[in-house]
């Protein structure tokens, strides 16, 4: 029976609080990490640097070739017969009805010759259409992939498929299970970051769900049109004290905490709570650090260029760069480059938007010798049609007007780094760049691959949800060798 | 609480793949419907047993503890010491009604010296409403509640929301309030339409079958997939959703199984307009009228929009292109025999399967279409200019002249004569009739009477295209919000209720899942390997009711072990069988198999009553031990129970467990002395400023945007079926409560309650917060520590001098130039509504930066400068518009500066180029207004930074520097000492 007037405590020591250096010491010998790594599970133990959590780095399956991924994520589908796939025939074919037709979303007419030219670059020769003339600099280190294939022409199932494995169903994403599967190098920044300016791409959040993985691994989400730190990560300022005064706060909370503690000492749940204020307090500083480019050198900021796009990937870069796991980069909200109409001025504007930009990342990762652990990933959720759409202002007179529809049955992405076959191209769609023939890679395919890159065996990097395993290709995919260097 | 489930996922997952590995065609062979015999005798599918009460060693309270201490003894433990009655009392009012004990009932409980004592407080708290909303919580998170349906409009972010899901979420707490039996809780969710007699108000309870996730992409399929699942895993605990494609891999339920209960609810639907909760209200509902009204205009507005169109859309297939697209499908299709299988054909080729028929028809007679007759016949692979020579020069009599001479080169491939074709025809597209008859032939075969491009106006649905489905799905936008705008209006409560339809339809497997694949055709009945061989096709409607009152029989062996697994792990943090809606073979067997069907039968034999379950299970010793260790149990002198029982799957100890987002939320409105003990209701935003003070159950759930400070406390997801939360730490926690405006808003709130700011003594205030928050008294040492933080200085923030946000206003205005402010901020923005995405409202807002303009006419976005004294000032303005990537129509956003006293003192229209405006010298007087003003005319962000210096240069106001969040301001040592306490340990656990 406890007299109510009388602290609950019977600990004889609790007349003295430790001191934060006491306590540091204490967590430091050991016992702390010790407690968490059992709060986390079989396969966390805590790694020399002491870290640990669901978010501590772990081993893959075998020696990865990368080690992180960055996804330029080119949403609405960018025309592959505009950019890396280049048809000639499609010349010859501009304005008559080609010999094939497929069904996409929307009705389509003609062939529709693309409005730029195309060119060989570098020593694998691989084609680029003018409007990428900084990435075509690069083309000895791209690994392209010209016969991607999805399931359906729409924007909401193919996102998901490229992002989740799943045309509809809410699935793990492709940064959530690298993050469950490998942790994250920095423990003060999240795991899995998703940059998009000014909103949410379409089927927002859903294309970095954690989905039955534990939260912990869905993609943090940030708006890169802001430029302050407390839009980014929420709740990472203080708006009412300053830091040494939230450090004396933090001490005597930590204070208080080993009180509690003492009694209660076989429990790692209390030790993790300790941690995590720690943990926090570091992260205002890190994070801030990570997210704020103009602390990078004139001449990195101007290779990058001044522009949205640019700043994007300069961030991307030093999140890499501090140990963020996964990177997703999105060109902005919505859909950009959907470009069913004015194709020619969109996909121009959209390419000039970021094409210095993405060269600038190739070249400073290589300088510094990321590029070689780090996976450049760059496309959309699938490709356009060869031919106009009949739809709104397209398909008219007037050829500025013209756009393309969407198109599942082959497209291109190209990857670059982390142990893809540098200066190769990959398959082939037919004359007219509309379907993929030779050597079709399906999204599952894809990401059985990436899965290996990063040292994943696709069929056994698994988590047990309602009743079975569950995998991110579920019950498809199979690696394409070809791709790895 | 220790979180188990990643371990155990991997643990298992090997397990599984091992199984796969070593039997690699178990699934596929023996894939035979058949029941096998360790399926007939696997645990969970025999009948529950009475199981007689072991005799122990230990005392024992009740037979609970009884079946306990049995396992325990065996291996040489015990349980620990019962805990002390603060830890006690605590542990029982978060776990019944997620809310901490008051001071005062802490007071009573400590003095309580009847033997029942702790029993009196169980049976206060079963009494008390919370119990409902702490109940019900959990419920919901087996249900996906959520109070939007998903995303309907990509390219505008627009979510379809429930207009009464909230309706469903308070038949759920009510019914745990009033200890509705078990059995009757399940046949009102599923069948609540169909019970005979049934109170309307029950027909809320049929949200647990409509609140799946819907909208764009989510297919008819899923959301029945959805419904099988919460039905299958939430009330009987087996994975039935695995059998979509193929026989379950490791469990008795074969893909017909899946499809007997998907046939059930796919006769059910949604009705057409929401049952009312109470009749009585239907009288003066003038929301019913607007809504008839709306629907009146819509339909007209859409007959015009046809009207119009529908010239536009013939001429479309009039065109050539088009023209030879369906002639070749007309002779590619030409073999197949039915309609379904052209229909297929035109849906694969992309052909209007409407005029794919009518071409069909067309080309079978009249002079034009002899020689494509000829043609057409020439079988596929013998076609060649020669044979095409020939077929055409066997008619050439009775050709049309026109054709015979466009013919006069035989066409080398059907697809050119297509071509040729379809050039003479577009040609002759005239309107009016011409003077050769021939050429009026050609003309008629697109126009003429019948003719397959002179299509009907009835039949304009059946040629639309997709965007024209696209443009009346506009029209119709506002009908469709029209029923949430009201619900959030004070529309009387109405149900999301289902109904049967009229008449059933026969259910089929689909193949492989694929929905166009149906197999053989099945009956909506129950699980064989629970209804047995001799089982019956439901026969009642739709078949709900029938599956309600399956699951809900005492005699199923899976609901009421579920059930109680379900209670018990609620209770202790981890469940009898640790796999709570996975009692298949998969599943983890029960550490205590006697004890789960002890309680499942107690449950039935109790009337189902959920609230006695509860007490049995809190008045054992088991629920009662400590958490913590005594002093001897770490010096090594006993056996260490950690040692033998790691995971305390023998409950040798109680789990300790940190509060859920709920409990902790809840708690620091407690704290703050501000918490809204209403029931019920509409949802409220629990993150936008002025804070929501309603328990955290009412907070607004959107599928699309699970708020941050939910999601990093590992709220379940609102998409499917949540078992059990998960449970991580990570250091996003810890921000929010470092650095949350509304942690800090509580922590000054506490410090205003007027019992802690009476005291003027600073030892009695600390007292009191330990007594309000953890219900004892510091310890010397902890009172030391906070009478040293609170007297240091430093830990208070330096007077302010004065507060340059205090100048700015954020709002919009309208046609007469009314200013209202913005009564919302959220997410670093002003704006109209807390909830974002919110279809009701538009979207606009005010942001440090800028902001966000909508289309709204009349209405301008203003941000509102007030002058603090008399005198002159200089301004600075830059205003930039933000174009996204992609946009070409963008016209520029007008904007302005005005002042209340002279009127507009600058103006422009804003482009891709920033405006910079400079104005050097404006008197102003106190009070008056310089507004930064923005037209809505379109949906568009923009930029806008503006300085205003004080011409005597002694204070300078800057838009982005001084726009902050409305709650943020200086914080005494005090607050920051309360702030403290409410992160602490002692305040996030419980023991």
């Amino acid at each position: 029976m406890t007299d109510p007037n009388r602290p609950a405590s019977t600990d004889p020591l609790a007349d003295r609080l430790l001191t934060r250096r006491e306590l540091l010491q204490a967590c430091g010998t050991g016992l702390g990490s010790l407690a968490l790594a059992t709060l986390i599970g079989a396969d966390a133990q805590a790694d020399q640097k002491g870290h640990s959590g669901p978010l501590a780095p772990k081993p893959p399956h075998f020696t990865p070739r990368a080690k992180r991924v960055i996804h330029l994520f080119m949403n609405g589908g960018p025309s592959q017969v505009d950019t890396f796939d280049p048809k000639p025939m499609l010349d010859k074919y501009d304005g008559r009805p080609l010999p094939i037709h497929l069904k996409t979303e929307r009705k389509t007419g003609v062939g529709f010759a693309s409005p730029w030219k195309f060119q060989k670059h570098g020593q694998s020769g691989i084609e680029v259409s003018e409007l990428y003339p900084h990435v075509a600099r690069h083309v000895d280190k791209l690994c392209v992939v010209r016969s991607m294939i999805t399931e359906l022409p729409n924007h909401e199932p193919s996102l998901l498929m490229m992002n989740c494995g799943d045309l509809r169903q809410i699935r793990p994403s492709l940064g959530s299970w690298l993050t469950y599967g490998l942790g994250t190098d920095n423990q003060n920044l999240p795991g899995f970051v998703v940059l998009c300016p000014s909103g949410y791409p379409v089927s927002g959040t859903q294309n970095w769900t954690a989905g039955f993985l534990p939260s912990v691994y869905q993609g943090t989400y940030i708006d890169t049109k802001e430029t302050e730190i407390e839009r980014l990560i929420e709740h990472i300022n203080n708006l009412h004290s300053t830091r040494p005064q939230q450090r004396r706060q933090l001490d005597l909370l930590a204070q208080l905490n080993a009180t509690y503690q003492r009694s209660r000492l076989e429990d790692p749940l209390i030790e993790a709570q300790i941690q995590s204020y720690e943990l926090a307090f570091r992260m205002q500083a890190e994070a801030t650090d990570a997210f704020d480019v103009s602390r990078e050198p004139e001449s990195i900021r101007q290779m990058y260029g001044e522009t949205l796009y640019g700043r994007e990937l300069l961030m991307a870069r030093r999140l890499l760069e501090r140990g963020v796991r996964f990177v997703q980069v999105w060109q902005g909200k919505d859909q950009p480059w959907d470009n069913h109409e004015y194709l020619a001025s969109s996909h121009k504007m959209l390419a000039q938007a970021t094409d210095r930009a993405i060269g600038a990342l190739l070249t400073d990762l290589h300088q510094r010798g990321m590029l070689e652990d780090t996976l450049v990933i760059w496309g959309g959720e699938f490709g356009r049609t060869p031919v106009v759409e009949l739809t709104g202002a397209s398909g008219g007179s007037n050829k500025a007007d013209w756009g393309r529809d969407h198109n599942n049955h082959g497209f291109t992405i190209w990857m670059a780094g982390g142990g893809v076959r540098p200066g190769y191209v990959h398959g082939a769609t037919d004359e007219f760049g509309f379907a993929a023939i030779e050597d079709p890679v399906h999204v599952h395919d894809l990401h059985a691959t990436i899965l290996h890159l990063l040292g994943f065996d696709h069929e056994r990097l698994t988590y047990r949800h309602a009743g079975r395993d569950f995998r991110l290709t579920d019950v498809h995919g199979s690696l394409v060798r070809p791709l790895i260097a | 609480m220790i979180p188990r489930q990643i371990k155990f996922v991997v643990l298992l997952s090997c397990l599984a793949l091992l199984a796969i590995v070593q039997q690699p065609s178990a699934g596929a062979q023996q894939s035979g419907e058949s029941i096998r015999p360790e399926h007939q005798s696997f645990w969970s599918f025999q009948p529950i047993a009475d199981p007689p009460v072991p005799a122990v060693r230990g005392e024992v309270a009740s037979p609970i503890d009884a079946f306990l201490l049995a396992r325990l003894e065996a291996v040489g433990l015990t349980y620990r010491a019962e805990s002390d009655r603060r830890t006690l009392l605590r542990r029982a009012t978060y776990d019944l009604t997620g809310l901490p004990p008051s001071p005062a009932e802490v007071a009573e409980f400590l003095a309580d010296r009847a033997p029942n004592a702790f029993e009196k407080v169980v049976d206060r708290l079963l009494a008390s409403p919370h119990y409902g909303e702490r109940w019900g919580r959990h419920w919901l998170d087996l249900a996906r509640y959520s109070d939007t349906v998903g995303m309907v409009d990509a390219g505008r972010n627009l979510q379809a929301w429930f207009p009464y899901a909230y309706t469903y979420r308070d038949w759920v707490v009510r019914a745990l309030n009033e200890d509705l039996p078990y059995d009757r809780f399940i046949l009102q969710q599923l069948a609540a339409d169909r019970l005979p007699d049934n109170d309307p108000r029950n027909l809320a309870a049929l949200g647990f079958l409509s609140l799946s996730r819907g909208g764009l992409g989510v297919t008819r399929e899923e959301k029945l997939d959805d419904k099988i699942d919460v039905v299958s895993r939430g009330l009987l605990g087996l994975t039935v959703s695995c059998a979509r494609c193929h026989n379950h891999k490791f469990d008795p339920i074969p893909t017909r199984d899946y499809y007997s209960l998907f046939t059930v609810f796919a006769n059910s639907r949604e009705p057409e307009e929401l049952p009312l909760l109470d009749a009585r209200s239907a009288a003066d509902d003038r929301h019913a009228r607007e809504l008839t009204a709306e629907r009146q205009r819509v339909a007209a507005e859409v007959a015009k929009l046809r009207e119009s169109r529908f010239p536009a859309l013939k001429a479309l297939y009039r065109t050539a292109p088009e023209v030879a697209r369906l002639l070749v499908g007309v002779a590619e299709s030409r073999d197949l025999k039915t309609e379904a299988e052209r229909q297929k054909f035109a849906r694969e080729k992309d052909l209007n399967p409407f005029l794919l028929e009518r071409w069909r028809v067309a080309v079978d007679s009249g002079a034009v279409w002899v020689v494509w007759r000829e043609l057409a016949a020439i079988p596929a692979g013998k076609f060649s200019s020669e044979a095409a020579g020939a077929a055409i020069a066997s008619v050439a009599d009775s050709a049309n002249p026109i054709v015979r001479e466009a013919f006069r080169t035989p066409p080398a491939t059907l697809r050119e004569a297509a071509d040729t074709y379809a050039r003479l025809l577009s040609a002759a597209d005239k309107a009016e009739p011409c003077a050769d008859p021939h050429e009026e032939a050609l003309r008629l075969a697109l126009h003429g009477e019948g003719a397959p491009t002179n299509v009907d106006f009835s039949d304009y649905e059946k040629i639309m295209l997709s965007t024209d489905r696209q443009n009346e799905g506009g029209k119709r936008r506002r009908l469709e919000t029209m029923p949430l705008a009201h619900a959030y209006d004070g529309a009387p409560p109405r149900a999301q209720s289902l109904e049967d339809l009229p008449t059933p339809q026969p259910g089929h497997i689909l193949v492989r899942g694929n929905p166009n694949n149906r197999g053989e055709e099945v009956q909506p009945q129950f699980l064989r390997i629970l209804a047995g061989e001799s089982r019956q096709p439901f026969a009642n409607g739709s078949g709900r009711l029938d599956l309600a009152r399956a699951i809900a029989d005492p005699k199923n062996p899976l609901t009421a072990r579920v059930i109680v697994n379900r209670v018990w792990q609620y209770h202790f943090g981890a469940g009898i069988v640790r796999t709570p809606s996975d009692f298949g073979t998969r599943g983890e067997q029960p550490t205590h198999p006697e004890l789960l069907d002890h309680l499942a039968r107690g449950l039935i034999d109790s009337g189902w009553s959920l609230k006695a379950l509860h007490r049995r299970i809190m008045l054992t010793r088991a629920y009662r031990q400590s958490s913590s260790p005594e002093m001897g149990d770490l010096s090594g002198s006993r056996r260490n129970p950690a040692e033998i029982d790691p995971e305390n799957r023998l409950l040798w100890k109680m789990n300790r467990r940190r509060l859920e987002f709920e409990e902790l939320r809840d708690s620091l409105l407690v704290a703050g002395g501000g918490l809204d003990r209403r029931l019920g209701g509409l949802p409220e935003s629990a993150i936008a400023w002025p804070f929501g003070l309603r328990r955290t159950l009412y907070s607004f759930i959107d599928r699309a945007l699970v708020p941050n400070d939910f999601r990093v406390f590992d709220f379940a997801s609102p998409d499917v079926h949540t078992p059990q939360r998960h449970l991580t730490t990570v250091p996003q926690q810890a921000l929010l409560l470092m650095n949350s405006p509304f942690v800090i808003a509580q922590a000054r709130s506490l410090m205003a309650r007027p019992e802690v700011a009476a005291s003027r003594d600073p030892r009695q205030r600390v007292r009191i917060l330990y007594r309000l928050l953890f219900g004892r008294l510091p310890a010397p040492a902890e009172l030391a520590a906070a009478l040293a933080f609170v007297r240091d200085k430093a830990n208070d923030s330096p007077p302010a001098v004065s507060n340059p946000g205090e100048v700015w206003s954020y709002g919009t205005t309208n046609a007469d130039g009314l200013f209202s402010p913005y009564s919302h901020f959220l997410s670093g923005a002003w704006r109209s509504s807390p909830m974002p995405g919110d279809p009701r409202t538009p979207t606009h807002f005010i942001s440090a930066h800028g902001g966000l303009a909508a289309e709204e006419k009349g209405v301008t976005l203003v941000r509102r400068w007030t002058s603090p004294f008399d005198g002159t000032i200089s301004l600075q303005s830059l205003f930039e518009q933000r174009f996204d990537n992609g946009c070409r129509k963008c016209d520029g956003l007008p904007a302005r500066i005005h002042s209340s006293r002279n009127g507009s003192l600058a103006n422009w229209i804003g482009g891709s180029a920033p405006v910079e405006t400079a104005l050097a010298q404006v008197a102003v007087a106190r009070g008056e207004t310089i507004d930064l003003v923005v037209e809505m005319a379109r949906a568009q962000e923009f930029k806008w930074q503006v300085t205003i210096r004080r011409l005597d240069g002694a204070v300078q106001w800057d838009s982005v520097r001084d726009f902050r969040h409305p709650a943020a301001g200086r914080l005494t040592a005090w607050e920051r000492y309360a702030q403290v306490l409410l992160a602490s340990a002692e305040f996030m656990m419980i023991d």
